[in-house]
């Protein structure tokens, strides 16, 4: 791979709190220096970034990219060029694709079509249980032997208690987190937060107490077990509080919050858009501050985006039809920048604790996340004055169901490095 | 006559004025008069299309939409679930789609998704009407509800009214709730804990489960049906618990001693929210609400048929 010489950014080092103007000098897919000022006959090629910030490559822990079983919503080449324009170098796919990634041979076909496609890391995460039907243990080791990054049944809580004790206990061993979607599908059968506004819609509610026994259950087993628990799509201001608990306590355990939870509320419901239905629902205002103080506190480790694709022809259905999910990995930074960071909720080094060293740490990956010498050349570049408009034919996932469409965003991915190797938005953007 | 309101669609009272509540209800008597003339037909809309979509069962409302528009000499056309190919999997989009392909001025759509009307509203040039969303709304019920009150009191201006059953699967309910306070009526919600929520308090409601103390406070109770289709889980012991507890029953009725008017949407469990003999005992307006039915749903047809330009 060539030298590349990146000249005049402004580099942001989250993890050591740090600002300043500075030169990269990219070598072989690694930062081989980090100067004040690197002269321009050091490298074939230099990048002038003059005005652009530069940040630790994105890392999210929770997509959706539906392949194999469901390409006409995403594939994994769509689905990591929607990830290179949102600055992400490396994703976590959810194995609910048809069929579900719960055996060795499909970790691999992952990690295949990654190699094929040579965009961004796609880190495959298997099932707990076989076929993600919640009745018998996965074949946990094979998987992570093939590559599996972590586990989970993501869509549905693993109700056996006994299955996922076990998959607790392997996961201290395996060094791979056990990911819970915590909703209790007794007490969830709804289809939007259960409230005021479910109950004036006359739509069935998903109640938090939904979310917290399956959470206070999870935590429960990961600190009878000692295993890794990480808690998805953190919804509930208490289940913030069980979490923080159980870290007080010493649980192992992590947990991540999306974009979606921290800048929307059931209050957007009203309008029936089903491109707000998601699970677990958005929930009432206390709970989107108290996820906010959560993740500033640090309960909350990392924001994950839980892009889910689904067709027009999906979405464009009644309330009680259309699929859950909503698509976002190539605003979520975005978003978040224009809605959390510019109103003053959150401030930018959070933002960037939660997108870079943090979830590379959950995944046992030191050297991502982070802006040091000899480090891989993970890099998001973003101007921070941009604004621009979320129009449908800028989206490059297969799938337009975001209900952010024609919103004013500020904040925009310029470049991308993924192991050095650079790719321009405006490029892939076409 | 002059045009009270000026929307495109009626998907709920939840966010319309007192001003267009009173319209319909104003329009409503107009028409009534006209209903009890020997010649029943104005030829008001001749040529106009009116499509009923119904999704979900329904007997009274369905025939009380058509009957109004042949009464103002709009064609009919009606669509059921059961004969439509919603059976060959095709969407509602599509339907609607397809169904405004053959021009029609007026939907009437009843499905069992709260937004199903909204949904369609927005992808059609026709007019809506929500014949009922799930639980969520049933417009045109709530208003045939407060006319029949109306007529009856002669005034909704600080009327009781008690709705009594299984307020959190009623579309019934929300209406009417949303009705009768927006026109300056109190409204008391009663029945087994699970079954309503505590927070239509924020909407002007007092919350009851005692049927003996709606029986005593109100001028107006009206019972509602318990719709075990849309239950599916376990809100109560049964029937005969159900009765016992919580319904209008001639020893309730006797005991409490004072007269107050008694509705029901239809159609009715008898012996579970009502005993058949209490009927005898009360002023019951049942079958005043279907007769009122056909002349508030004329209304509202006149209302949306005319944005079109039609003359009268």
């Amino acid at each position: 791979m060539s030298r590349i010489l990146i000249r005049g950014g402004t580099l942001y080092d989250p993890k050591k709190r740090t600002e300043g103007r500075y030169d990269l000098l990219i070598d072989k897919g690694r930062i081989v220096k980090i100067s004040d000022q690197i002269p321009s006959t050091e490298a074939p090629t230099v990048l002038n970034v003059k005005g652009l910030a530069i940040f630790p490559g994105f890392i999210d822990l929770h997509a959706h990219f539906r392949e194999p079983g469901e390409e006409h919503k995403e594939d994994l080449e769509s689905g990591s060029r929607s990830a290179l324009a949102g600055g992400f170098v490396a994703v976590c796919v959810m194995p609910n694709t048809r069929p579900p990634l719960s055996d060795r041979s499909r970790i691999e076909y992952i990690r295949s079509r990654e190699e094929e496609l040579r965009l961004i890391k796609i880190l495959p995460v298997g099932t707990i249980t076989k076929e993600r039907v919640g009745k018998e243990l996965a074949e946990l080791l094979e998987m992570r032997d093939a590559g599996a990054v972590a586990f989970s049944d993501d869509g549905a809580w693993v109700a056996d208690g006994a299955l996922m004790r076990h998959a607790l206990e392997y996961s201290r061993w395996l060094h791979a987190p056990i990911v819970s979607h915590a909703e209790d599908p007794t007490l969830a059968r709804g289809v939007m937060h259960e409230g005021e506004v479910s109950d004036v819609l006359g739509l069935k509610g998903r109640p938090r107490i939904s979310e917290d026994v399956a959470v206070f259950r999870d935590l429960a087993l990961a600190e009878l077990t000692g295993g890794y628990l990480h808690v998805a799509h953190v919804s509930s201001y208490s289940a913030a509080r069980l979490i923080q608990e159980a870290k007080q306590r010493g649980v192992h355990v992590t947990a991540e919050v999306t974009p979606h939870h921290l800048t929307f509320t059931d209050e957007r419901l009203r309008s029936f858009d089903t491109c707000y239905k998601v699970n677990p629902p958005l929930r009432e205002e206390q709970d989107r501050r108290a996820l906010i103080e959560a993740l500033k506190e640090g309960v909350i480790d990392v924001v994950a985006t839980d892009h889910a694709p689904h067709t027009d022809f999906e979405k464009e259905a009644d309330f009680l039809q259309a699929p859950p999910g909503m698509i976002g990995i190539q605003w979520a930074f975005a978003q978040l920048y224009t809605f959390l960071v510019l109103t003053g909720e959150v401030d930018l080094w959070t933002l960037l604790d939660a997108l870079t060293w943090k979830p590379a740490k959950i995944l046992g990956e030191p050297q991502w996340g982070q802006i040091e010498e000899g480090y891989p050349a993970h890099l998001t570049l973003v101007d921070l004055q941009h604004e621009w408009v979320l129009e449908e034919r800028r989206i490059l996932s297969k799938s337009k169901n975001t209900p952010l469409l024609g919103e004013k965003l500020r904040g925009w991915v310029r470049w991308t490095m993924v192991a050095g190797k650079l790719f321009s938005v405006d490029d892939l953007l076409g | 006559m002059d045009l009270g309101y000026h929307r495109k669609d009626l998907l709920g009272l939840e966010d319309l004025t007192p001003n267009e509540i009173q319209f319909f209800l104003d329009t409503a008597r107009s028409f009534k008069e006209i209903l009890e003339r020997p010649q029943r037909k104005v030829p008001t809309f001749r040529g106009k299309t009116v499509l009923s979509l119904f999704f979900e069962p329904s007997t009274r409302t369905r025939m009380s939409f058509e009957l109004a528009a042949k009464r103002l000499s709009a064609d009919t056309v009606s669509v059921a679930k059961a004969t439509s190919s919603v059976k060959k999997g095709e969407t509602l989009l599509d339907t609607m789609k397809n169904m405004e392909a053959m021009k029609v001025d007026v939907i009437i759509l009843r499905h069992e998704s709260p937004g199903a009307a909204h949904f369609l509203a927005r992808h059609t040039e026709a007019s809506v009407i929500n014949a009922g969303d799930g639980p969520h709304e049933h417009p045109t019920q709530a208003l045939l509800d407060l006319f029949t009150v109306r007529e009856k009191l002669g005034t909704l201006e600080g009327i009781k009214l008690a709705i009594v059953g299984d307020i959190l699967h009623s579309r019934v309910a929300r209406s009417n709730l949303f009705g009768f306070t927006k026109m300056g009526a109190e409204v008391m919600l009663v029945g087994p804990p699970p079954l309503v929520p505590k927070s239509f308090e924020r909407y002007g409601a007092r919350i009851s489960h005692s049927v003996d103390e709606a029986l005593e406070w109100a001028d107006v109770v009206m019972a509602l049906r318990i719709q075990k289709e849309r239950l599916g889980e376990s809100f109560f012991g049964s029937d005969r618990e159900y009765r016992r507890f919580f319904g209008i029953t001639k020893e309730r009725v006797q005991k409490v001693n004072r007269q107050f008017v008694l509705m029901h949407p239809g159609p009715v469990n008898w012996h579970v929210e009502l005993d058949p003999e209490v009927v005898d005992l009360l002023d019951t307006v049942i079958l005043e609400q279907v007769t009122n039915g056909v002349a508030i749903r004329m209304a509202i047809l006149y209302a949306l048929l005319a944005r079109g330009g039609t003359s009268s």
